[in-house]
């Protein structure tokens, strides 16, 4: 599983029936700190995140397979599956860290 | 999932035979903004509209394969929508 933020959303009428019904988000994947990691991705939400969020999903196709419901066909591997609150870590210094990402932008 | 941009098709003859009849479209991948993001790729096409000029989204990996009917297809990326419309909050982009 990895932090990301939630930077937008996508709206799609023509796509696979796997997708019928599911909500995507555009997330940018963050260091615990909240700084850019990778390139953005689509994800799919099943926990009601919203933009401005910082999240966990993970991008496991078995995974997601399974908390969507879906036949072991289903061409789905990103899900967002939890909403931070808060996020305590050591860096590389030893320092520790202790961070409240805000739930809005 | 990566945003994409169709930009052509390709034709195949000599193709292997799970890819018959499979529709093979080149895609530039895009970054939310818009701009380019890498080389194009070549991608199946899930959801059986998409064409030229259209925003769309795919997806990598076993998965791309699995858009399609046939499983164990050779695929590494697979469109699986076509962006209606897209919303990219530039406030809530970390620095």
């Amino acid at each position: 599983m990895f932090f990301g933020k939630v930077i937008g959303n996508v709206v799609s009428v023509i796509k696979h029936k796997d997708y019928y019904g599911l909500k995507l988000l555009l997330v940018q994947p963050v260091y615990p700190s909240g700084a850019p990691w990778q390139d953005p991705l689509i994800c799919v939400d099943i926990v009601d995140a919203g933009i401005g969020e910082t999240i966990i999903y993970l991008d496991e196709g078995n995974s997601a397979r399974q908390l969507l419901g879906l036949e072991p066909d289903g061409p789905v591997r990103p899900v967002i599956v939890a909403v931070v609150d808060e996020i305590r870590w050591r860096d590389d210094e030893g320092m520790l860290h202790h961070r409240v990402p805000p739930h809005e932008q | 999932m990566q945003l994409g941009r169709v930009i052509g098709t390709v034709v195949a003859t000599q193709k292997h035979e799970a890819l018959q009849g499979v529709k093979l479209l080149i895609v530039q991948p895009l970054l939310p903004d818009g701009n380019p993001k890498g080389r194009p790729v070549v991608a199946v096409d899930g959801t059986a509209q998409a064409g030229p000029g259209e925003l769309i989204f795919m997806i990598g990996g076993r998965e791309g394969s699995l858009v399609l009917e046939k499983h164990f297809t050779p695929v590494d990326q697979g469109i699986v929508g076509i962006v209606e419309e897209l919303y990219v909050a530039v406030d809530a982009i970390p620095k």
